[in-house]
């Protein structure tokens, strides 16, 4: 049961920093919040309203993202979209996060033959 | 629809004025979709009581609003353990003039102690957490500490000091007050029962003349103690165990003194008519009645205090072997 639990925390502080990451790279294309969560869904990165909306605003406070209401459907919508900004983040950002886990996979490895800290 | 917009104008209440019509016009679009996707799975429109759990499930009002508001604290984590060390000071400082007043109202009026037991020091300790509290989050508001802590210099740390290391000050505090009383004994101060000076008179029980001969033995013993312990400042078994008898002794030769009614009698001069010499022996005589009392608190302290020195010294073996791979 406490495995669980602090499985499932180390989960969410995992999932909160790789979720900006989904989130840049879901709105190249242009999206409102709903089909933007259902995006995230459908790709095996399931994110509650709670989480999603107040990370939109932060990231659009930060210039990463832009934001307008349309009519779609005769409702008013919100659509987001990166901004150029965003998008050189992202690059950086996505260039990062393969290194972290280029490195997570190299210290993974099973130790070679010569090992030092073999027991 | 109408849960929804209650829901909606429950969260706005707890949203900040400039963005309030933005969130809830979102965040209300957001769940008018989940709606109609749960109505197209359905077949049918929902019922109250589902578009109350889908409600339900995203949380109260008040724990979506605060996701969208930036997280604040009155007191950071930052400033937060120095914000618990002054609490701890203060609380015990505030509560100083209650301990100096039970220790006088034991003598004079132990009837007054109950009453202000409870409700003094909860006046103090609630003033002094509220004004502590305050200044901090003035600090934290002001960014002051944080600010500071950029520029700290490892240059500027305290060196680290061995635990279980006896002070140098100590010990030579020890010596001095040894050496104090070896003085007043040898010239005469303490070997009598009766004084006399400045128009006054004082006469004591027969009894403080071995209780300083006494005493003086235990001086002795002490001086040789603390002199070892000023070139080998480290306590072990041995030293531990006869500071501790020291301090009993002490103590077993006070509350000895304190059962021979020690003051007998006291005539003070007529121009000092302030001191209540009748009284000062009536309070000397009611402090005997609780010599067994605060001498047994004193030996239990003494004893603590020896099982606490040996406690630390027997760690310290520990690492010490430890370190050196023993």
């Amino acid at each position: 049961m406490g495995d669980q639990s602090a499985f499932e925390n180390l989960r969410l502080e995992l999932r909160r920093g790789s979720l900006i990451l989904a989130v840049l790279g879901a709105l190249q294309r242009e999206q409102y919040g709903y089909t933007l969560r259902k995006t995230l869904e459908d790709c095996g990165l399931p994110v509650d309203e709670g989480t999603l909306y107040p990370l939109l605003r932060r990231l659009e406070s930060q210039g990463l993202l832009e934001s307008q209401w349309r009519e779609e459907d005769k409702r008013k919508k919100r659509f987001y979209r990166v901004t150029p900004a965003g998008s050189e983040i992202f690059a950086r950002l996505v260039a990062e996060w393969q290194g972290i886990g280029a490195a997570i996979l190299h210290l993974n490895q099973p130790p070679s033959g010569d090992s030092h800290g073999s027991r | 629809m109408d849960l929804v917009e209650r829901y909606i104008a429950a969260v706005k209440f707890w949203l900040p004025t400039a963005s309030k019509d933005d969130i809830a016009a979102e965040l209300a679009e957001d769940i008018r979709c989940e709606i109609e996707e749960a109505e197209r799975q359905k077949g049918r429109k929902l019922s109250e009581d589902e578009v109350s759990d889908l409600l339900k499930a995203r949380g109260a009002p008040m724990v979506v609003a605060s996701r969208y508001l930036p997280q604040r604290s009155l007191i950071g984590p930052e400033i937060m353990p120095v914000y618990l060390l002054v609490l701890k000071i203060v609380a015990a400082i505030s509560l100083l003039p209650l301990v100096i007043f039970c220790i006088t109202a034991l003598f004079t009026a132990p009837e007054t102690i109950a009453s202000h037991l409870f409700i003094a020091p909860a006046g103090s300790l609630l003033t002094s957490f509220a004004v502590v509290t305050i200044i901090f989050a003035i600090i934290e508001r002001k960014g002051i500490i944080p600010a500071k802590s950029q520029s700290w210099n490892p240059k500027s740390l305290p060196s680290v000091r061995p635990s279980g290391r006896i002070k140098r000050s100590e010990s030579v505090g020890d010596i001095t007050g040894c050496l104090v009383l070896l003085w007043l004994f040898f010239a005469g101060y303490l070997s009598r029962s009766e004084y006399w000076g400045y128009g006054g008179h004082i006469v004591l029980s027969p009894e403080w003349v071995p209780f300083w001969q006494a005493m003086l033995a235990l001086a002795l013993v002490e001086t040789a103690l603390s002199a070892i312990n000023l070139f080998q400042p480290v306590w072990t078994a041995p030293k531990i165990f006869l500071r501790m008898m020291i301090d009993l002794g002490k103590a077993a030769a006070f509350y000895w003194l304190l059962q021979s009614h020690p003051l007998r009698s006291l005539e003070v001069p007529a121009n000092a008519s302030a001191i209540d010499a009748a009284k000062l022996v009536q309070y000397i005589d009611r402090l005997s009645s609780y010599a067994g009392l605060l001498m047994g608190l004193v030996a239990v302290i003494v004893v603590v205090t020896a099982l606490w020195r040996l406690f630390r010294a027997a760690r310290q073996h520990t690492v010490v072997k430890t370190l050196a791979g023993k």
